[in-house]
């Protein structure tokens, strides 16, 4: 606990000396809502069949997608960007001489990005139902908030593999190669899975993504209980429990190897 | 009592085909130490001098836990290298020359209460250690201000408060002075005898290329090349093992005029009293008489030349 307020500290000191990055983030939110508002004005109705099952609306399909893709993209590209960082700033080397072990290091340094990233799915939130009629009155919070907790899981467990593979190679790894492009391209993000060609949204089926965002829409757009959104909730609670356990085995290999290999501190 | 120890401790850096192709350059397959047996005394300055890639900082990562050896045993500070990495690093500081491993839009404070909280410093325990060791390197005065405006010798001394957070009894000190002026050197001479080991007895393994630091500063020394240990010692027993010749200076005066005479005698020789000898047989008198001794450069170049190693 006390590392983790440390890391937090730290990331707060060092985001904050950033003044002119820290309002521009802001503004980046505002102008990417602003976008998809426009665009969901475009379409219209003309996309209402394709989104039934999350009542029609696309912004507020959309906004949801975006809002929560940040969560994951903490989870998938925060180890791997933190574990980089310590090793080209040069700091890493005294961080692994504390007690503190490498797994809470590299996990502790990715916390900074899920507070922000928190604040950011608030602002998404907030403006979209605020401001934008966005209806979120009979979201099913209890349920949402299960589910993004798996989905996070999920994803922090391809951030350690993938963190664990680049202490082999150093720089490049399949995992955030792979589900990275599977973010946009598969997971319903920005449009419905339902509207892709069959094939892809077989392989969709594989990637925790399609069933986080589907449970999220469902929860937070129409108020689905737990029942409703079973299937998906089991299938990410799966995910965790598989991917957890080999993510960490995952990563003590990396280190044993890097240590064994003297490229521990090597980028 | 044995603050280090290490037997037959090797190192060979072998990384498997396929992770050299995915990575392109690579370290090459070496054997960067190799069955390193020594010991270093407790409060004790040791230095370890070698020339550059002689294995000095792969030793020294090595008894830090930070890579993991081929072969042999070690233990620091009583506990073994192999079992018990997690009380190694709590009983050791490592302070390194890389400017970089501090965050430079922190403050030296700040970057000093970072880290004592990854040592499980307690916050009010954090903020007094770092406040008395920001007193002992003399750096109270530059402590709020960023670490990126410091000067090279004001961030070696931030190193070492940060290798005295935890207050470890053994400090291993990896080229400490490199980039340093004279000035910042002495200072930070003065902090390692005076205060490190004169007062709060810890003992210091020093890696140095700057034989005239290792003469000044270390208690034992020992020569590595090539990642072997090829001498260790004091250094008066490394000039009695090592020393080719003696050098004395002699004052003689004959007829009204002084001269300087220069010689170089091999060790336990009785070639200095038959000079003398000769000196008042031709009716001269000898004034004065100036012993040399052999300098640690001298020992460790021949040290080099014996081993057939490359030039520091």
């Amino acid at each position: 606990m006390r590392s983790a307020l440390a890391f937090l500290r730290r990331d707060f000191l060092i985001e904050t000396s950033y003044r002119f990055a820290f309002v521009m983030q802001t503004f980046g939110i505002a102008f990417n809502i602003a976008t998809f508002y426009f665009i969901a004005r475009l379409l219209g109705n003309a996309v209402a069949p394709f989104l039934e099952p999350y009542g029609g609306d696309y912004f507020a399909f959309v906004l949801i997608g975006l809002a929560f893709t940040g969560y994951f993209s903490v989870g998938l590209y925060g180890f791997v960007n933190g574990l980089r960082q310590a090793q080209m700033t040069g700091t890493l080397e005294a961080m692994l001489m504390t007690p503190t072990n490498a797994a809470t290091i590299i996990a502790a340094s990715s916390l900074w990005e899920y507070v922000m990233t928190t604040l950011r799915v608030g602002a998404y939130l907030a403006i979209g139902a605020l401001g934008l009629g966005v209806n979120l009155g009979h979201a099913n919070y209890c349920a949402a908030l299960i589910v993004l907790l798996f989905a996070v899981v999920t994803f922090n467990a391809l951030g350690i593999m993938a963190a664990s593979i680049v202490l082999v190679t150093k720089r490049g790894d399949p995992v955030t190669y792979l589900f990275g492009a599977f973010f946009n391209l598969l997971g319903g993000v920005f449009y419905p899975v339902s509207v892709m060609p069959e094939f892809l949204q077989r392989v969709a089926d594989f990637i925790p993504i399609t069933y986080a965002l589907r449970a999220l829409r469902l929860t937070l757009l129409q108020g689905a209980s737990f029942e409703t959104i079973a299937t998906d909730l089991i299938v990410l609670v799966l995910f965790a429990l598989v991917l957890l356990p080999a993510s960490l085995i995952a990563f003590r290999f990396g280190v044993a190897f890097a240590k064994r290999d003297g490229s521990l501190t090597h980028y | 009592m044995l603050a280090i120890e290490t037997f037959d401790l090797s190192k060979q850096f072998s990384t498997p085909a396929l992770v050299r192709w995915l990575r392109r350059r690579d370290l090459p397959a070496v054997h960067a130490v190799e069955a390193v047996t020594l010991c270093v005394e407790s409060g004790q300055i040791f230095g370890l001098l070698g020339p550059n890639g002689a294995g000095k900082t792969t030793l020294i990562k090595l008894l830090c836990t930070l890579i993991t050896p081929s072969r042999g045993t070690a233990r620091i500070n009583g506990f073994d290298l192999a079992r018990q990495p997690a009380q190694i690093r709590a009983s050791v500081g490592l302070i390194t020359s890389d400017e970089r491993s501090f965050y430079g839009r922190l403050s030296g404070r700040e970057n000093l209460l970072f880290f004592a909280a990854l040592h499980g410093l307690s916050s009010r325990a954090a903020r007094n250690r770092v406040q008395e060791l920001l007193e002992q390197v003399e750096l109270t005065d530059a402590a709020d201000r960023p670490f990126q405006t410091y000067s090279t010798g004001m961030r070696q001394r931030l190193s070492i408060a940060r290798g005295l957070l935890h207050d470890p009894a053994i400090l291993f000190l990896d080229e400490p002075t490199r980039g340093l002026d004279p000035h910042a050197t002495n200072k930070l001479h003065a902090l390692i005898t005076n205060e490190i080991v004169g007062r709060q007895r810890k003992t210091v393994w020093l890696t140095t290329q700057r034989l005239d630091e290792a003469e000044k500063l270390c208690h034992r020394i020992a020569i590595l090349d090539r990642g072997r240990i090829r001498a260790q010692g004091t250094i008066s027993e490394l000039r009695a093992l090592f020393a080719q010749a003696v050098h004395y200076t002699i004052i003689a005066q004959a007829d009204g005029i002084e001269k300087q005479i220069e010689l170089e005698a091999t060790p336990h020789s009785d070639e200095l009293a038959r000079t003398i000898e000769q000196i008042v047989a031709s009716g001269g008198k000898v004034r004065d008489v100036q012993r040399s001794e052999t300098s640690l450069e001298a020992i460790f170049t021949r040290i080099l030349a014996d081993t057939g190693g490359k030039d520091a």
